[in-house]
């Protein structure tokens, strides 16, 4: 049986060597009230 | 004690890793079960695997207990600069690579800690823990290549 087993990452690469993804976002929603439907409709 | 590895460089163990040397020096030959070390480095190749461990019993109330291993693997690299020169790219690269801890050099380095019943279970385990060293250094040669291929990209588009 196990008792006990660590491994651990001392020394990784450094965070320049990372992708620079960025989150993709969508579009920002637009706030519309019910005056805005309104005059959308007419 | 057992060497697992015959080309053990004592001198090279002891000026690279002199706590672990010393460690080593004052266990108790009960305790000892052997030390695998493998320092071999040319300083040719781009990147090498290294590693050092000892193996012991733990002793418990007198009688003989777990098979334990404590020791550290790495993976060293030769600076950035001539990594990407190595793999064809010009441009130069901005940052450094990390240095290791506990030896010399740059690279990536993990600590091993295992204690079981048997030694087959402690040698399973180093196995399986060295197969996940390796998938994440090939994770990191890609991660390398793929930021100096899209610098190289960059630089050759504001030319």
């Amino acid at each position: 049986m196990i008792r006990d087993t660590e491994f651990t990452l001392l020394t990784g690469l450094p965070k320049e060597a990372e992708p620079p993804f960025k989150p993709i976002r969508g579009p920002k929603p637009i706030d519309r009230d019910e005056e805005d439907f309104e005059h959308s409709d007419s | 004690m057992q060497l697992f590895e015959t080309s053990i460089n004592i001198k090279g163990m002891k000026f690279d890793h002199p706590f672990t040397f010393k460690t080593i020096s004052e266990m108790s030959p009960d305790e000892l079960l052997g030390c695998w070390v493998n320092l071999r480095d040319d300083g040719k190749g781009p990147h090498e695997w290294a590693g050092l461990m000892r193996f012991y019993r733990d002793h418990m109330m007198g009688a003989r207990g777990a098979y334990s291993v404590h020791g550290y693997i790495w993976f060293r690299l030769r600076p950035l600069k001539e990594l990407w020169k190595a793999w064809g790219y010009t441009i130069e690269p901005t940052y450094e690579l990390k240095s290791l801890k506990q030896a010399p050099g740059l690279g990536l380095e993990w600590e091993l800690i295992i204690s079981a019943d048997t030694a087959e279970e402690v040698l399973g385990e180093i196995d399986r823990n060295i197969s996940l060293a390796k998938h994440t250094a090939a994770r990191a040669i890609t991660l390398l290549q793929n930021d100096a291929r899209r610098k190289q990209f960059l630089s050759q588009g504001k030319n």
